[in-house]
């Protein structure tokens, strides 16, 4: 970790707008409110700036933080309602990973097909499993990188994963079924 | 399912492996449980496939953010910055006023201040003009993040730190090229990265924070122990370059020689120990791609 001066700070931070744009519409699933979610994070940030560090994988980790924190603020404050517990999701989700895994031919799949679905699967995931999914899969994170951003312990980093792709699995082992392709 | 394990912990052992998450000792866990059963292979590729089709799924183009955005944002970032300085100069005003002989003093020291600034300024830029001569003399690059890359070349040269994630990358610098691709997923537009002729030997590549995004930093070595650090990132415009256009950051910008560079859709920073290497450099990863 060392320590960027302001100017650089703020060349590393402008860098990462896709990005934190990306995962603002991911959490947000609105353009007006990922815009407003964004501008927060960035002058956050900006205020903050003499607290950074940088560190292997620059400064995205930290300004997703930022954004997840800015979130659910702003979406506790609208729905004033609490978050499901893991415990009460794990109830609901499939329990096919005692089965063998499917070994896909990627290259065979319909890509557009996939896509789809698996977005729509995505998309349909508890928030809390969708943003860890996201940031492990979309943003490359590291799993302890991904606890520091939403601040939650390794093992629940990787038992959110563990559910969140046990259900994305089953799904998209059902459209390589549909498709005719060998899931062995 | 694999000993002494429960469904869950197979799996997670399986896809932190995937993961590349393991350290050695769990990744020779996961080896000799793979071994045992070919089923655990296959969680390792399912795993695999899951995360890059994740990816390809969410991480789409219309999800880039919108000019209007990323304009609103660079101003706000002006904004603080330009907020920084009124408020030293506010101190200064209030300095002044409970101190009136020193604020009197004060309001000549300002317009000197200012003509002396100017006239320095003025002697600096025609003297990097003059360094410069042959290359870009325009650019964006700022000084604090050439002195970044300057600070980050002497780290990794020294030891103190490295770039991230090697593992993933080729101990062949034949093999850099496909790599690259891979891991930066762009063409390298024919940029040669085997430097051996100039006595540099390539020594390691990997991930790095700066300039952003999937910024890879490659290192090399000659035998006095001169050191070459070369970052590669896709070009998003930015630092405004022309193709093929080396562009030299001034001396008071960094204290590290430095070059900048754009070959197609990548962007090339080279920093090295001595001017003349990097000069030598330059040409040398440039050419191949003119060819």
């Amino acid at each position: 970790m060392w320590h960027v001066d302001s100017e650089a700070f703020r060349e590393l931070a402008l860098a990462e707008m896709d990005a934190v744009y990306r995962m603002a519409m991911h959490l947000s699933r609105h353009p007006d409110e990922a815009s407003d979610l964004m501008q927060e994070t960035y002058l956050k940030a900006f205020k903050a700036e003499g607290r950074f560090e940088l560190g292997e994988k620059g400064v995205r980790p930290w300004l997703f933080k930022i954004l997840h924190n800015t979130f659910y603020t702003r979406y506790q404050k609208k729905k004033r309602e609490p978050t499901i517990p893991d415990e009460y999701i794990h109830e609901s989700t499939p329990s096919e990973v005692d089965a063998p895994p499917p070994a896909w031919d990627l290259e065979h799949m319909d890509w557009e097909q996939v896509d789809d679905r698996l977005k729509q699967a995505i998309d349909e995931l508890p928030d809390q499993y969708r943003e860890v999914l996201l940031l492990w899969a979309v943003e490359g994170l590291k799993y302890r990188e991904v606890g520091e951003v939403l601040d939650v312990p390794l093992g629940t980093v990787m038992s959110r994963l563990y559910r969140a792709r046990g259900i994305l699995s089953e799904k998209l082992a059902g459209l390589a079924q549909e498709q005719g392709i060998a899931v062995s | 399912m694999s000993n002494g394990m429960t469904p869950q912990e197979a799996h997670e052992l399986f896809s932190a492996y995937a993961d590349g998450e393991l350290n050695e000792e769990q990744s020779l866990r996961a080896l000799e449980q793979m071994a045992a059963d070919p089923t655990n292979t296959k969680r390792v590729l399912h795993q695999q496939q899951l995360k890059k089709a994740c990816g390809r799924a969410m991480d789409s183009q219309a999800m880039r953010c919108p000019d209007a955005l990323r304009e609103k944002i660079c101003a706000m970032a002006e904004e603080h910055s330009a907020t920084e300085s009124p408020a030293s100069s506010q101190l200064a005003e209030s300095q002044a006023y409970d101190n009136p002989v020193i604020g009197r003093i004060g309001n000549w020291i300002a317009p000197i201040a200012v003509a002396a600034t100017l006239f320095i300024g003025a002697l600096v830029a025609l003297n990097v003009m003059n360094n410069n001569r042959g290359y870009s003399p325009d650019g964006i690059l700022t000084a604090s993040l050439a002195n970044t890359f300057g600070e980050r070349h002497l780290k990794c040269a020294a030891g103190k730190s490295s770039p991230y994630d090697t593992e993933l990358f080729p101990a062949e610098v034949a093999l850099l090229d496909d790599s690259l691709v891979q891991h930066v997923g762009q063409e390298l537009d024919g940029a040669a990265l085997d430097l051996s002729t100039l006595g540099y030997e390539y020594k390691v590549a990997g991930f790095c924070p700066i300039p952003g995004d999937k910024s890879v930093h490659v290192m090399y070595e000659n035998p006095a122990g001169q050191m070459l650090s070369l970052w590669i990132k896709t070009y998003d415009g930015k630092p405004t370059l022309d193709p093929g256009v080396p562009y030299i950051p001034p001396q008071d910008h960094t204290e590290q020689p430095m070059m900048v560079w754009r070959e197609g859709d990548m962007v090339f920073y080279l920093v090295g120990d001595t001017m003349d290497d990097v000069k030598q450099a330059q040409p040398a990863i440039h050419l191949a791609s003119a060819l």
